[in-house]
């Protein structure tokens, strides 16, 4: 103990719960001087994580009205589907036997449903394959009087695009239909394309740091440092939040630049001793943390034990491509390849592992670069909700491409995270 | 110089300088306690560590402000039961002696003197469930009913556990003193 006290009895015998209670009356050891640094940054992180919580939880929330609303789209859909099919076939019951397959016999069900007031609609083409209608000039060569408004919503359905399609099979005529038709269910004249699309979405990562010595450096390093680091480190979670600004470019690809922030931890313990550097100073020059080349191992070193929890925070400017290809149904195929610029940020209290005499250090913001780029990949299933509203979810693997260390520094790390995140998009028409 | 109203208020809102001042008037003595439940001095400094910041935690629970060092003390001492029932497995169970009471489980040292390190060193000796039961009942005043609630096990079984304890530290004292003399 630190203070050492004696303490003189009375010469006598007597019972060993009165002297264990004397002994220890009024003692009071005085702990290591660095413990209230120790519980200062215990109460850091504890804060930090508190907070970071509501970043969960935002996450939490979005991910749920995504799925909410996706589930709540799919049983509308459902319920529509299942109407018009009723709808379709009340239709069919009702309606003149005479069934036409081309624009041509369209018309004479026209003149002949002078009486009649369905209309019925070709739905197979079995008698000629290879003529394929065009549907706008179908829709325009209607004479306006004869199409009901049933018929007009029924002609422009989705459910009547997808059989044309099947039916015109690979036609010339719908690579003349707009774009977004394919996948639009609202009325033509509000098929205008709209090219820029607004995106917000959050990631629930997993997240860690590689680590290399760079080839000059590598005898600035303890050999120990990289079992050490590996067996002692470990992912924890990365949250991120970004909105960004899609600009269209042809009906599959479109280019994206956003603004993101994420907060990336990971957790060290350490508990073992090892041998202590030996360092030549002279005519030896320093890394660009002041460290100098190790030369040789002396013994045992002091051990060391400690937990600690670093956090990076990083607000970044991600930009690059993202393309939407059809897959099915209302479903696209969303991949995406992004490099950013990250503006990085070293939590206050946090350890780490010194990587020249393997004792615990504190990690300082001076340590580390301002600036890192980094670059994602993701690949994810986006569904349409209508010409506007987009939500997806995509798998997301990303990692800094310039180390985090100050230049010249014999070690370079550098952070990833895979995981999930989910989105939200609206086309501003 | 923050009294105790002005510390407490500052910690209930997570002031800095009322936590660190909590810290500097308590740590030396809750380290004390700390000591007494630790196989080793680091063990006392994690479980110190932990202690303030459940203290910091629930603080604003603090209903008579003059309770401080007691309320303290039992947060720690509670503390440092968790930590035992987590490290050890399932509920503590001793062979029962014939304990009558509290005359016959008379266990007598010299009270000649001693450094406390010594007397540490003795008690860090102990089995960790014997350290445990003697600090409660011995210097912490806990009853044996008490005991057993906190450790999970029954008033016999926490008897015959200070018995042994005292016995034992008994043992360990009088050796310490022996080794003492022969160094003279």
């Amino acid at each position: 103990m630190n203070n050492k006290e004696t303490r003189t009895l009375e010469n006598s015998r007597r019972h060993i719960d009165n002297w264990l209670n004397q002994q220890f009356e009024d003692f009071t050891p005085n702990p290591d001087a660095g413990l209230w640094q120790s519980i200062d940054a215990a109460l850091d992180r504890k804060e930090r994580r508190s907070k970071f919580i509501w970043y969960w939880l935002a996450a939490g929330v979005l991910l749920l009205v995504t799925g909410v609303t996706a589930i709540q789209w799919n049983i509308h859909k459902h319920q529509q589907t299942g109407a018009t099919n009723v709808a379709k076939n009340n239709e069919r019951s009702l309606a003149p036997t005479k069934s036409h397959s081309n624009p041509s016999q369209l018309e004479e069900v026209t003149n002949e449903s002078a009486s009649s007031p369905v209309a019925v609609i070709p739905h197979k083409s079995n008698s000629n394959p290879s003529k394929t209608p065009n549907i706008n000039a179908d829709i325009d060569a209607l004479p306006q009087e004869l199409v009901s408004p049933a018929f007009a919503t029924d002609l422009l359905a989705q459910d009547f695009v997808d059989q044309w399609k099947d039916d015109a099979n690979a036609s010339t005529s719908l690579s003349t239909m707009p774009d977004q038709l394919a996948w639009s269910r609202l009325p033509r004249k509000s098929l205008m394309p709209g090219r820029w699309a607004i995106e917000i979405g959050a990631d629930a990562n997993q997240t860690g740091l590689m680590y290399r010595a760079k080839s000059d450096y590598a005898n600035y390093i303890h050999k120990n440092y990289f079992d050490r680091m590996k067996s002692g480190e470990f992912a924890l979670s990365a949250s991120r939040i970004q909105g960004a600004l899609l600009y269209q470019l042809t009906q599959n690809h479109s280019v994206k630049i956003g603004l993101a922030y994420a907060e990336n931890r990971t957790q060290q313990k350490f508990d073992f001793r090892d041998s202590m550097p030996a360092t030549v100073i002279q005519g030896q020059s320093a890394d660009a943390l002041g460290y100098y080349p190790i030369f040789g191992y002396l013994g045992l070193g002091p051990q060391v034990k400690f937990e600690s929890q670093s956090t990076y925070s990083v607000l970044s400017i991600p930009m690059g491509y993202t393309g939407h290809f059809a897959w099915r149904n209302n479903l696209y195929l969303t991949p995406e390849v992004l490099i950013s610029a990250n503006r990085l940020g070293v939590s206050a209290g946090a350890q780490t592992l010194d990587y020249q005499t393997l004792l615990q250090k504190s990690q300082v913001q001076d340590q580390f670069r301002t600036w890192v780029m980094g670059a994602r990949i993701a690949m994810g299933v986006e569904k349409r909700l209508n010409y506007a509203q987009a939500i997806g979810l995509r798998v997301n693997a990303q990692s800094m491409i310039s180390p985090m260390y100050v230049p010249n520094a014999a070690l370079e790390s550098r952070g990833w995270s895979v995981g999930l995140s989910a989105h939200y998009s609206w086309r501003i028409q | 110089m923050l009294n105790n109203d002005d510390i407490i208020a500052g910690c209930v809102n997570k002031d800095r300088i009322a936590q660190k001042a909590l810290y500097e008037k308590y740590g030396a003595k809750m380290f004390g306690f700390c000591i007494r439940y630790s196989n080793s001095r680091a063990d006392a400094q994690d479980l110190l560590q932990d202690g303030f910041i459940k203290v910091f935690d629930s603080i604003a629970s603090l209903k008579d402000p003059s309770q401080l060092e007691g309320w303290m003390s039992r947060v720690f001492i509670n503390l440092a039961l968790s930590k035992f029932r987590k490290s050890s497995r399932g509920p503590i169970h001793v062979e029962v002696v014939d304990v009558v009471d509290e005359s016959d489980n008379a266990v007598e040292v010299q009270s000649d003197s001693m450094e406390i390190e010594d007397v540490l060193r003795c008690l860090m000796l102990l089995p960790e469930n014997y350290r445990m039961v003697l600090n409660l009942y011995a210097i912490d005043k806990l009853s044996h009913k008490e005991i057993a609630e906190s450790l999970g096990t029954t008033i016999s079984n926490s008897k015959s556990l200070l018995h042994r304890a005292r016995v034992l530290l008994k043992e360990l004292v009088e050796q310490q003193r022996n080794k003492d003399t022969g160094k003279q």
